[in-house]
């Protein structure tokens, strides 16, 4: 989930902000009445960046009479990335010069760690 | 150079030759010795780089005191008076006075300039740096600590454990926490990521942490944080930081597994492999810095492997490397000044043997001094002997002024080693007072005023005075410029006949100016100055004003005044009364 929270820009949250406010899927009308109050957007630029959020597979498109949009990120999954990506931020900028952690904050991918893996293998000849 | 930076500076050379002796001998002793010394010699690198303290004679006192050591000269009393070496160059004045008329190719007007301003350059990059890294702290922690978790009962026992009631620190688990970390120094905390561990991977993990906590590494870290944002100009200070945190992994690794068998230390291994390798949060596109992390992991597991106890011939090493290490950095030092009442040093020794030289007998009507043997390279010695005799009764205030030896005070043609002597009345002496001091190169002078009693008492002061025509006053930068003149009487019979002055035509109002060169000299004038300027309705009591009220005097009437001189600052300012 975190990988489609990662794909999300500023200017696309906005949208996702209507829809996580309806709690329920939205017609283009709809989201572009609510967005008009709040933003100077053009109709064609909130249904570009629906385009890009439905090809991102943020937002669920189902045609019915016309398309209604369904969000696939909630909004409280989309808060979690936020954070963490502040505080990954924060702690390889200078927050890891103050504490002291096991590790970087960097993960391996699985190939890297398959080859750890192999590598370590602690003997006995000290024993 | 700015006193604190030019310390800060010394510091930082210091620490840079401690940095690179290590970094030679490193390749030597990074599988031999144990990683714990490895780490520790690096702290004092640290130390070096933060803590001013040194000793007398250390290497950078020399380097950056070089001849221009501060004076201290014991006075009569008994009492010390310290000279700190002169203040930052004064380049709007030097301009003004012409300082740089000869300076064809601009240098040293650049490096004062730069002198003069790089002290606050320094400054702020030292304010941008702390700021940078606290901010990045705080906000951390802040938005760390408000997503913590209570950990689990589970948890807390396997800390429990480990630490055997010891230590106080508080646990907590947090889902945005990445890896497991230790954070704070006055209330430690470890945060572990909110995920399952097992048992074992928990207590490997606490085993770790708790390491940090019972080695203070915290608080090494800040301290290196500090010294990176004091010597934020020196690049070799950004290695210095990550050899540190290096060591302090490997170190931390070695003192966790030192006790553990080779079940326990794979077991150790596999969890540092495990934490990293967990695939909650996206991999990011930085796979350029995760070699990094690779390569440093993977450092940490071949040392992990390759452990083995420390022979009994590299512990010793071990010690003699770190004693040898500790006794590099006191002999390096720092230039903390050479201060305190047991200095002793080339000029300080001079001008006291001059003060003891100086002796005036009362009985055989003698005054003696003598010039010392030798005086340091480009500095040149002053002395100006002077004073007042009565003239028939003393209480008549009639006076005669003594000059001696105007020709050797005006050509520094004193010759060293030699005792002069003059003779001085007891009976009609009122004062006399001897200025002398060095001269360098730049005209940087720092006089004393030595005065003696008619009964042959002596007593130094670092305060000298003199009579001058004040030319120029600076508002912006403090600095007066001014041309000594001398105030010749005309009962002083003696002085008219030695400067060659006619009695009865030279001297209309009963006194002479006498200027022997116009040569102009500029100093600064201190922020408390005292200036005092005739009150015509009542000429016995000067009024005292400041220097606007100088300013707005000397526009209107041009009269000598006498200047008072402390540490090289004018420090008071008094009209002479001109009829």
């Amino acid at each position: 989930m975190n990988k489609l929270a990662a794909k999300i820009t500023d200017s696309e949250v906005e949208v996702m902000r209507v829809l996580w406010e309806a709690g329920d899927e939205l017609p283009v009308s709809d989201i572009r009445k609510t967005l008009e109050q709040t933003s100077s957007w053009e109709g064609s630029t909130i249904k570009t960046l629906l385009r890009r959020l439905c090809e991102k597979g943020v937002v669920l498109a189902t045609k019915k009479e016309v398309f209604y949009y369904t969000p696939l990120v909630s909004e409280a999954e989309y808060n979690e990335y936020t954070t963490q990506s502040l505080i990954d931020r924060l702690y390889s900028g200078s927050a890891k010069n103050l504490v002291a952690s096991l590790l970087g904050s960097k993960k391996l991918n699985d190939d890297d760690i398959e080859e750890l893996r192999t590598l370590f293998k602690v003997g006995d000849r000290d024993e | 150079m700015n006193e604190t930076f030019r310390l800060l500076l010394s510091l930082s050379v210091s620490g840079s030759i401690l940095a690179l002796l290590i970094f030679a001998i490193k390749p030597f002793i990074r599988h031999k010795l144990s990683k714990s010394i490895q780490y520790y010699i690096w702290i004092v690198v640290v130390l070096r780089l933060i803590l001013p303290f040194s000793f007398e004679e250390s290497i950078m006192n020399n380097v950056f005191y070089g001849d221009q050591k501060p004076l201290i000269i014991t006075s009569s009393q008994g009492q010390a008076n310290t000279y700190p070496s002169p203040v930052l160059p004064n380049v709007q004045g030097n301009v003004s006075n012409g300082t740089y008329n000869n300076d064809a190719d601009h240098s040293r007007y650049f490096s004062d300039l730069f002198s003069q301003y790089v002290f606050y350059i320094w400054l702020l990059g030292v304010f941008i740096a702390l700021v940078v890294n606290l901010n990045g702290y705080t906000r951390f922690s802040k938005h760390l600590k408000q997503s913590n978790r209570p950990a689990a009962d589970e948890d807390s026992r396997v800390l429990a454990t480990l630490l055997k009631g010891r230590e106080n620190v508080r646990l907590a688990r947090n889902p945005f926490a990445v890896t497991p970390m230790l954070i704070g120094i006055l209330r430690p905390l470890i945060i572990i990521p909110d995920i399952s561990f097992t048992e074992k991977q928990l207590k490997n993990i606490l085993l770790h942490e708790v390491v940090h906590l019972k080695r203070f590494d915290v608080g090494i870290k800040w301290l290196t944080m500090i010294a990176v944002s004091l010597h934020w100009f020196n690049p070799l200070v950004y290695f210095i930081k990550r050899e540190i945190n290096h060591a302090c992994e490997l170190s931390c690794d070695e003192a966790v597994i030192r006790n553990l068998n080779a079940e326990e230390k794979q077991s150790y291994g596999d969890t540092l492999i495990s934490v990293v390798s967990d695939n909650k949060y996206p991999i990011g596109t930085l796979q350029a810095t995760m070699s990094e992390e690779k390569e440093t992991l993977k450092e940490r597991l071949v040392e992990i492997m390759k452990y083995s106890k420390k022979s009994k011939a590299m512990m010793l090493m071990s010690i003699v490397l770190v004693v040898a290490v500790i006794g590099g950095a006191v002999v390096l030092g720092g230039c903390t000044g050479k201060t305190g009442l047991n200095v002793s040093n080339e000029q300080e020794q001079l001008m006291d043997n001059f003060y003891q030289s100086v002796n005036y007998d009362p009985g055989q009507d003698l005054l003696s001094f003598t010039i010392p043997k030798t005086i340091p390279e480009d500095h040149k010695f002053y002395l100006h002997v002077s004073g007042r005799m009565f003239m028939g009764d003393k209480n008549n205030g009639n006076g005669m002024s003594i000059h001696a030896f105007d020709e050797e005070s005006q050509n520094y043609s004193w010759e060293n080693g030699k005792t002069y002597t003059y003779p001085l009345q007891s009976e009609s002496l009122d004062d006399c007072m001897l200025v002398f001091g060095l001269i360098d190169v730049n005209n940087q002078e720092l006089f004393y005023t030595i005065h003696i009693s008619p009964d042959g008492k002596k007593s130094i002061d670092n305060t000298y005075k003199l009579l001058s025509f004040i030319k120029n006053y600076d508002e912006k930068t403090r600095v007066l410029t001014f041309d000594e003149i001398e105030w010749v009487l005309q009962q002083d019979t003696k002085r008219v006949g030695e400067l060659g002055l006619n009695a009865d035509l030279d001297f209309p109002n009963g006194y002479y100016i006498y200027n022997e060169s116009e040569q102009e000299n500029s100093l600064n004038v201190a922020d408390d100055v005292k200036v005092y300027i005739v009150d015509w309705s009542d000429l016995a009591t000067p009024s005292i004003t400041d220097v606007n009220g100088l300013a707005k005097r000397m526009a209107e009437y041009e009269a000598p005044y006498h200047l008072t001189i402390k540490d090289g600052v004018i420090v008071e300012i008094l009209e002479q009364y001109r009829p």
